[in-house]
């Protein structure tokens, strides 16, 4: 923490090496924040760039009175609340369309959800453990499609099946990481 | 519909897929009336986003880090901007309706491209108050206020004056011959009246023209004081040192004589026939036109401005008059862009002390290495790249132009594609046309020789993208920091038994596009360095890469394992590159080190003409990273994986 404060401390000074650090400790967790309110990766992308030019901005108005971390996904909630609200007001004459039902529900959510801003490093925590624990077939379809990028088309042509099968299947992996990460944390809260 | 059917629904839209109309109602109505569907829903999309940010891409990493210093340099050079603006605003101020000098039409200045950010606010240093913005506010209020104020002013005398005034400022000097109903209504108005709307913008618009190619005589070094307020206050006297380094410039003052320069004289004493445009604004023209932008920034590069060398960021403008220097490390380059997607390349070791606008884009190279891909310009307004030995005068083309520190060795010109005319110190002029190169040097006979190519190297930034599948990356492992990175591919290889089947590659819709200069006739070995995922037991992780070269003849004695359709498409598979720790040299045939086939003969090709030629890389199978393109006359054996070019 002490560290994170001088890099504060020196970024405010102007020190872009302190920033680039700053952001390097911070850009996983406050894309993982952004990546749950914000379904279009690109837009996640473009909201957490914002967020990080914000708090670059304002650092001269950062007290420390909360970890910089803390702060920075406040920021970031700002950002992701305005582009929700955007989405659903732009998009709501669009009559059956899901994208501003969505928006709108996702920032109720954000709205409410402070509590959320300093889950993110212990839903993380959960979540790689739980995926280290999944059955090989499921641990290769996530590996597969998040962290090596492959498309359903691909996997579903690996596997002989169609993308809706496969779409489906990753859902059902992610419903079961779910119930697993949620009990972990449960788990957690308890022994604490 | 059952709630499997919606959460179907939902897989697709998360996975981009889209919806017909009755699904997106479907999926609508499921989330907005099943208080447990919508749970789980939002809970889904908790957990996917968690997961695409679990395992952090390094590539995706660095990529996101240069993307936000490159915003944040371009952020930057805008609030240096609004801060110049905000300095001029008390004279601005001042300006009273009444005051005939204010409804002066001010000279168009030009305002910088807005960086790529989408959001406006000041932050040249963390923290910088965004209150700054109201005095930008309040200033662009004020300025717009006398412009509408200048229209109602000259709305007087209509419209058609006011489109003669417009025609005499597209064409100062001329006399207009008004005809039909227009010569009629300007009868019908007093001739004086006209003129005296339209003379003082006239003036103006010259005396600002007068002083900007004063300004632009001047040749400023960075960082030198006295040079810099002579720029900004002094009409220059003509000196050596520009007639050494202009000769295009002497030239033409020795054909045209022009009035020797005035002496210099405080502004205030200076008789004005008419008024003149707000103090201050011939020096923000001067200082503040926009002429490129830094595209891409490698190792050791600067810009040169007036407070001294700068890093040179992505993102960054280039304004008049400042310059660029790279460092001596191999891979410092820096890519310049202009508006009119001029593009140049500096190499290493490389000064271009100055950059302007003076009757066309102007360069003075010092030395080193510079690539210029030159879009078409004005006749009479070419670009020129002056150098200590000669000047070359480019219409549009693309050239590549070395000052060698040898001053015997001059200036060597290699033209591309199109003709370049290049003048040494004696005067003398040569057309240098495509394929051809020159030497301007003391004691060196001006003539253009045809050009030999026999290695070409082709990286990253040379290449055009065609549709998604490829992107440009920052890779601090590959040659330049920069690789070209398909992350996913369309295209199959279907496997039949043991054997792969390829399809053709001609009608892809996503491809690498790379376009060089080759002589005809000759045999080239290619050579493609690349990057892989660790070899994966059924081969569909590890990267393969086309390459297609259309038109031009594949040798078929090296082709001896290529599928029959890439090689009827002039096209040949490379892979093998997951044998690299990091990034490697493939030949192309022979690279399968299960048959003992790693170092034989690579591919050869033969373009059937000298010119222009066109080399396509497609994605066989993804993730693949290449990061140089190698054809060599002289290369048969494998290149060490840190070398290229001979």
């Amino acid at each position: 923490m002490e560290q994170e404060e001088r890099l504060v401390e020196q970024a405010r000074r102007g020190s872009h090496e302190a920033f680039r650090e700053l952001l390097r400790l911070h850009q996983g967790r406050l894309r993982a924040y952004l990546s749950g309110y914000i379904w279009d990766r690109d837009a996640a992308d473009d909201l957490a760039q914002e967020s990080f030019l914000a708090a670059y901005r304002n650092l001269g108005g950062f007290r420390g009175e909360a970890p910089f971390g803390l702060w920075l996904l406040r920021i970031a909630r700002n950002h992701a609340l305005a582009y929700l609200r955007n989405e659903g007001r732009r998009r709501a004459h669009e009559q059956g369309k899901f994208v501003p039902v969505l928006a709108n529900a996702l920032a109720s959510c954000a709205e409410l959800g402070e509590g959320d801003l300093d889950s993110p490093d212990r839903e993380i925590q959960a979540l790689r453990t739980c995926v280290e624990k999944l059955p090989a077939h499921s641990a290769e379809l996530i590996r597969g499609y998040y962290f090596k990028n492959r498309s359903v088309v691909d996997m579903g042509r690996e596997l002989g099946k169609g993308k809706s099968a496969i779409g489906m299947t990753l859902l059902r992996i992610r419903t079961a990481l779910r119930q697993c990460m949620e009990s972990r944390l449960a788990a957690t809260e308890a022994e604490a | 519909m059952n709630q499997e059917r919606i959460l179907e629904l939902w897989a697709k839209f998360l996975q981009g897929t889209s919806l017909s109309s009755e699904e997106e109602v479907a999926l609508c109505d499921g989330f907005r009336n099943d208080e447990r569907l919508r749970q789980e829903i939002l809970k889904d999309l908790r957990v996917h986003g968690l997961l695409r940010s679990l395992e952090g891409d390094p590539l995706a990493e660095e990529a996101f880090q240069r993307r936000f210093f490159g915003r944040l340099a371009a952020d930057s050079d805008e609030s240096q901007f609004i801060r110049r603006v905000e300095s001029q605003l008390p004279v601005e101020r001042k300006d009273s309706p009444d005051d005939p000098a204010s409804r002066v039409p001010r000279p168009k200045t030009r305002r910088r491209r807005s960086p790529p950010s989408t959001r406006r606010s000041v932050a040249g240093r963390p923290g910088a108050s965004p209150g700054a913005w109201t005095w930008g506010l309040v200033a662009a209020g004020l300025f717009m206020g006398i412009l509408v104020l200048l229209f109602f002013t000259s709305s007087e005398s209509g419209q058609v004056e006011r489109e003669k005034i417009s025609r005499e400022r597209r064409a100062p000097g001329k006399q207009s011959q008004p005809s039909g109903a227009r010569a009629e209504d300007e009868g019908a108005k007093p001739r004086g009246e006209t003129e005296r709307i339209a003379r003082p913008a006239e003036e103006a618009q010259a005396e600002n023209e007068r002083k900007r190619r004063e300004l632009s005589r001047v040749r400023v070094r960075p960082g030198d004081p006295a040079a810099e307020e002579e720029r900004t206050k002094v009409p220059p006297k003509p000196e050596d040192e520009k007639a050494r380094r202009e000769p295009g410039a002497v030239g033409r003052a020795e054909k045209n004589p022009e009035p020797p320069a005035p002496p210099p004289t405080p502004r205030e004493e200076k008789p004005r026939p008419a008024p003149a445009a707000a103090p201050g604004t011939q020096v923000q023209e001067a200082t503040q036109v926009v002429i490129a932008q830094v595209e891409e920034s490698c190792g050791e590069v600067f810009l040169l401005t007036k407070a001294g060398k700068v890093p040179a960021m992505p993102g960054m403008n280039v304004l008049s008059a400042q310059g660029l220097e790279t460092g001596t490390t191999g891979g410092s380059r820096l890519v310049l862009r202009f508006p009119d997607k001029t593009c140049i390349e500096l190499g290493a070791r490389t000064e271009v002390s100055e950059i302007k606008l003076a009757a066309g884009k102007k360069l003075l190279l010092d030395r080193g290495t510079v690539r210029a891909q030159v879009s078409k310009q004005p006749k009479a307004e070419p670009m020129l790249i002056a150098t200590p030995h000669g000047e070359a005068k480019v219409v549009g083309t693309t050239l590549r132009i070395v000052v060698d520190p040898d001053p015997n060795k001059g200036t060597q010109l290699e033209v591309e594609e199109g003709k370049v005319e290049l003048k040494n110190l004696a005067g003398k002029t040569v057309l240098v046309e495509s394929g051809h190169v020159a030497v301007a040097a003391t004691g060196v006979e001006l003539v253009a020789k045809s050009l030999q190519i026999n290695e070409i190297l082709l990286f990253p930034w040379q290449a055009r993208l065609v549709a998604a599948e490829w992107s440009l990356v920052p890779d601090s492992s590959a040659h330049g920091g920069t690789a070209l990175y398909a992350r996913k591919t369309s295209y199959q290889i279907k496997q039949v038994g043991t054997n792969s089947i390829y399809g053709s590659v001609k009608s892809r819709p996503s491809y690498v596009l790379f376009n060089f200069y080759a002589d005809g006739g000759k045999d080239y070995w290619v050579w493609l360095r690349g990057k892989s995922l660790p070899e994966d037991p059924n081969h569909v992780t590890t990267a393969e890469v086309a390459v297609e070269v259309p038109g031009a003849q594949l040798n078929p004695l090296n082709a001896e394992s290529g599928d029959r359709t890439l090689t009827a498409d002039h096209a040949y598979d490379f892979t093998g590159f997951f044998r690299f720790p990091g990034y490697g040299w493939i030949g192309g045939a022979g690279e399968h080190p299960e048959q003992g086939k790693v170092d034989e003969v690579p591919l050869s090709i033969r373009f059937s003409r000298s010119g222009m030629q066109t080399l396509k890389l497609h994605a066989l199978q993804a993730p693949a990273w290449i990061d140089a393109v190698w054809l060599s006359t002289t290369q048969s054996t494998r290149p060490q994986a840190g070398q290229a070019g001979n």
